[in-house]
């Protein structure tokens, strides 16, 4: 199963959608072999759920790095999301890049530096998207709302929604 | 013994002729046989066939000449050699295995996300910028008075809309506000700018308040 949680400048919900359970026949684990498991992740599941979301171009937040290729098939920028261990930089907005596919940026004031990782500047021009996550950074954590998808998954799965 | 051979010219109306024309009732059965047991085929050129074929009288008189002649006998026909391959079919059965594609059905619900409790961190009120800062104390001192004075500040968490005031809590020892949206109330109605700042009064007691602050 998958999840996508669409989230205003509050962290609040304003949209959900997430994936059925999926059960790969014997035909197609023998086929796919070692790769069904990144298949599924990102060309059935990923794909599905950005396409099926009503909130097109708003940048996405991934809970693992595996699932960054997503930026080569649908058309939103995406990255993956993490606070680093290091002291804050000089002044909000500020990024220090350290490769192609990372780069540190101050969100807030006083918390430590984000760390980001894209899969290229091309899908993810850091200066065109870091505004939304500064001013989303200056309302709610922004790593928050990636567990209350899990917790809605796992409370689906459980069958205990509705 | 070597056998009689015949003058050339029409062959005699014998049963048992060879292919040369020669007479095979003239030969030694044994010598026959021997030579019959003895003989390896091989493909002779076909100069020499077309020698072999000719009456023994044509050839050299010669115990070499007759013994190929003798061979000759046993032969037969020269005959190429012919190794027929058989060929490959050039059409086989294809099968085509449909591959079932992988499909996942999505599925929108979003009060099962809202039914998640939200939480935020507590913040310092001397990280608040300035401004806001300001305005928090003075809101403070608005609604309290001179008891204003006597109240701490223990803990403020930002974004905390006054509508979900009646699912808030507040955990491990101030460090989280939770909260759920109500139902039937969209998010989008809330109202931000909103802080909850929890207050100790010197008996010890806590007051929770839930200030508008503003940009």
């Amino acid at each position: 199963m998958g999840g996508l949680l669409t989230v205003n400048e509050l962290g609040l919900p304003t949209e959900f959608i997430y994936s059925e359970p999926l059960t790969p026949t014997k035909l197609q684990l023998s086929l796919y072999g070692t790769t069904l498991g990144r298949y599924v992740m990102v060309d059935v599941v990923g794909k599905g759920l950005l396409e099926a979301s009503q909130a097109r171009g708003v940048p996405v937040v991934l809970a693992q790095p595996e699932l960054l290729p997503l930026a080569t098939r649908v058309k939103r920028p995406l990255c993956h999301l993490s606070l680093s261990a290091q002291r804050p930089l000089s002044e909000v907005g500020q990024i220090r890049q350290n490769s192609e596919e990372e780069f540190v940026a101050q969100l807030s004031e006083v918390q430590s530096p984000y760390h980001f990782r894209i899969f290229d500047r091309a899908s993810f021009p850091p200066e065109q998207h870091l505004p939304v996550f500064i001013e989303c950074a200056a309302r709610f954590d922004l790593l928050e709302p990636l567990g209350r998808v899990t917790r809605t998954l796992e409370m689906i799965r459980s069958g205990a929604a509705h | 013994m070597a056998p009689r051979t015949d003058p050339p010219g029409k062959p005699p109306p014998d049963k048992k002729r060879t292919a040369s024309g020669l007479d095979e009732s003239q030969l030694d059965p044994s010598d026959l046989e021997a030579l019959r047991k003895a003989v390896v085929l091989k493909h002779f050129p076909l100069e020499a066939q077309a020698a072999m074929r000719q009456p023994a009288a044509w050839r050299v008189a010669s115990l070499d000449a007759a013994a190929l002649h003798a061979v000759s006998v046993a032969i037969g026909e020269a005959r190429p050699l012919k190794l027929r391959i058989a060929p490959l079919p050039t059409r086989t059965k294809l099968r085509k295995l449909p591959l079932p594609p992988l499909r996942a059905t999505m599925r929108s619900d979003l009060e099962a996300a809202l039914r998640q409790p939200v939480r935020r961190p507590r913040i310092l009120p001397e990280t608040l910028p300035r401004p806001l800062y300001k305005e928090l104390h003075r809101q403070l001192y608005a609604k309290y008075g001179e008891q204003a004075r006597e109240l701490i500040i223990a803990a403020v968490f930002p974004q905390v809309p006054p509508e979900v005031a009646p699912t808030l809590k507040v955990q491990h020892e101030l460090d989280f506000a939770v909260f759920r949206v109500p139902e039937g109330v969209s998010a989008a109605r809330l109202q931000k700018d909103c802080y909850l700042v929890i207050l100790r009064a010197p008996g010890g007691e806590t007051r929770n308040v839930i200030l508008r602050l503003g940009e």
